[in-house]
């Protein structure tokens, strides 16, 4: 159907996942976290979309707007709780709070 | 047929770099410039799947809203801490 194999988009989609969630187990700067969690939503939402095309259907592409709307809120949120980090220790190293009450 | 393989080789190097890019920058606002390249890059492949609704609610909703969030968390958390390392 396409000249493109289904197995390299989910090699890319892989790869991509790889580096994302490289990057949440390496980094220590809480936006970075937000930045790696993006990445690996979007590697999810290649596979779904290649899915889709792959099979005829529409139901990979609504999944993936379903995860577009659950990123963003994602991001909103986080930005608060980062906002919040930033306020309390004057810094956005995760590594910094180790309790959740002070 | 091939010039299609093509472009999908030469966009999964730029996406992959640019993801690489992301988390080994070591500034966080270059890291949100990169992440841009990386979901515009994404948006080629929806594309050429045939799913431009999704591709032009990926260039939408990731460029236009959640680069801008993370931009306002960088600028917002990172103004004092330069101060504090200048001093």
């Amino acid at each position: 159907m396409s000249a493109v194999p289904i197995e390299y988009y989910v090699l890319l989609s892989m790869a991509l996942f790889c580096v994302g969630l490289f990057g949440i187990l390496t980094r220590r700067n809480a936006l970075l976290f937000l930045m790696s969690v993006e990445i690996m939503l979007n590697a999810a939402n290649v596979n779904l979309i290649a899915f889709a095309f792959y099979h005829g259907n529409l139901t990979g592409q609504v999944f993936a707007l379903f995860t577009m709307a659950l990123a963003a809120a994602e991001v909103a949120v986080g930005l608060g709780i980062i906002m919040v980090l930033y306020r309390n220790f004057r810094d956005v190293d995760v590594t910094v709070p180790s309790a959740m009450r002070w | 047929m091939t010039y299609e393989l093509i472009a999908f080789a030469l966009f999964a190097f730029v996406t992959l770099a640019s993801a690489i890019g992301v988390v080994l920058v070591q500034d966080p606002w270059h890291s949100a410039l990169l992440l841009g390249v990386t979901l515009l890059s994404v948006a080629v492949y929806y594309v050429m799947l045939a799913a431009e609704f999704v591709a032009v609610m990926q260039v939408l909703v990731y460029v236009g809203g959640v680069l801008v969030l993370i931009t306002f968390a960088v600028m917002l958390t990172r103004a004092e801490r330069d101060e504090v390392v200048q001093t």
